[in-house]
């Protein structure tokens, strides 16, 4: 489930070249971590909004810190790690705690229009923003970039029984808010 | 596996271990539940996969090869000006206070706002500083304004002394500021234990997850950036590569988690 990115040859060639001054490859290889880099920032802050602007940044850092980048390493955590650095300080530059999401007031009419979600997705968002930061990001790491929680736990600096445990504790929050308007369900779901 | 084990998978099982769950082809309850849960993650996939798209990525800048491997280095002075600083920044800017001469004992140095003030200036009065050195031992607060004192008066020998007592205050309690560490290591480099200090670094790294939630990435990334900062000076001292290449490694992975 892990999002595409250069196998490891390709993205060798890639930051090679985009090193070498190639500006189709840099592009290229932007496109390719796009996804990831925006997810991860959306992750971080849970508001659209935010995590839009975060993630211009932290793609134009990537492409700037390229130069110093390991090529005996993969590129994901590299990556990620950047992008959620620059995403955590976008989040506390925000004076005050973010509001969760709300289906009717994120994200902005721009990136609404871009998005057009309907009413099912709008309102999963909203589920997944309410979520604590460190929940989302686990969550994202583990079930959409398919990272075992060992990996999810060394990038996130902290123990796997940590992050073990915040990822089921986290799944068990999203799936509560996610059966909202279900209470039905819900409750079957409780009483386990 | 029961109606009661499914549920409890369901609450914190994967999509795709839920998926597998063989009691959802027996059991026509639990299989609703299961498709329920299902269905709104595939929701949830839907928008975040919109978010991600929504955008083209940036244009690329022309990239600039990179011809300052260690532009990160610091010299010593640099880094204890920038120490004094994040001190200074600690304890806040405030007025210039003069102490009272016929304060009580028992007053002398409270920590109040006006006594941190005295040390942003290095005015602390010799028994300021001797009540302060008095609590010292059992207090990091003391310890704090001490330091911030003996920097502003230019004190380098008594701000070395101080923070090594706070260090070793810190290690008895086993709370160690490792942004302190940083900055005694650096402090005086020509006698510095660098092998000592990446070890010690190397030693720490895999306990970093018993440190509080709070706490934790601020101190972890201190502890990269401690190991940088000694593997560069070893390999400034030496003429190895491959020393040379492993504090380009660190440097990086410092930089990895701490790009700013």
């Amino acid at each position: 489930m892990g999002l595409p990115l250069p196998v490891p040859t390709e993205q060798t060639r890639l930051v090679e070249a985009a090193r070498e001054g190639d500006r189709t490859a840099a592009d290229d290889l932007s496109r390719a971590v796009w996804p990831m880099v925006r997810r991860i920032a959306l992750a971080v802050t849970g508001n659209p909004t935010l995590a839009d602007d975060a993630a211009q940044d932290a793609m134009l850092r990537i492409l700037r810190a390229l130069p110093a980048f390991d090529l005996s390493r993969p590129l994901g955590p590299w990556v990620r790690t950047i992008a959620r650095n620059v995403a955590k300080n976008a989040r506390d530059r925000t004076e005050g705690p973010v509001e969760p999401a709300a289906p009717e007031a994120v994200p902005a009419p721009d990136l609404e229009r871009r998005m057009d979600l309907d009413a099912a997705a709008r309102s999963a968002l909203a589920a997944f923003s309410e979520l604590t930061p460190r929940q989302r990001e686990i969550i994202e790491l583990c079930d959409h970039q398919g990272l075992a929680p060992t990996e999810a736990a060394a990038e996130l600096g902290i123990a796997p029984g940590t992050a073990r445990a915040t990822l089921h504790a986290a799944r068990a929050e999203l799936r509560r808010r996610l059966l909202a308007d279900r209470p039905d369900l819900l409750a079957s779901l409780r009483d386990a | 596996m029961s109606c009661e084990e499914t549920r409890r998978a369901l609450q914190t099982a994967s999509p795709e271990e839920i998926r597998a769950l063989p009691h959802l082809a027996e059991c026509a309850d639990c299989r609703a539940l299961a498709d329920a849960l299902l269905a709104r993650h595939a929701d949830l996939d839907r928008a975040l996969a919109a978010f991600a798209d929504a955008r083209e990525a940036p244009q690329s800048e022309p990239i600039r090869p990179a011809n300052r491997p260690w532009r990160w280095r610091m010299t010593p002075t640099s880094l204890i000006l920038a120490a004094a600083t994040a001190a200074t920044v600690a304890l806040g800017v405030r007025t210039a206070w003069t102490p009272p001469a016929n304060a009580p004992a028992s007053e002398i140095c409270a920590l109040t706002d006006a006594l941190e003030a005295a040390a942003l200036e290095g005015r602390l009065t010799d028994a300021q500083i001797a009540c302060l050195e008095a609590k010292g031992d059992g207090s990091s607060k003391a310890n704090r304004v001490l330091l911030v004192n003996a920097w502003s008066a230019d004190d380098q020998e008594a701000w070395r002394a101080i923070a090594t007592r706070e260090l070793d205050r810190e290690r008895r309690d086993g709370d160690i500021d490792v942004d302190l560490v940083y900055k005694v290591a650096l402090w005086d480099s020509r006698h510095a234990d660098w092998d000592g200090v990446i070890r010690g670094v190397e030693d720490a790294l895999p306990h970093v997850g018993d440190w509080p939630d709070d706490v934790r990435e601020k101190r972890t990334t201190s502890l990269y950036k401690l190991r940088a900062a000694a593997g560069a000076k070893l390999a400034e001292a030496s003429d190895d590569p491959a020393l040379a290449e492993q504090a380009a490694r660190w440097a990086r992975e410092w930089r990895e988690r701490d790009p700013e």
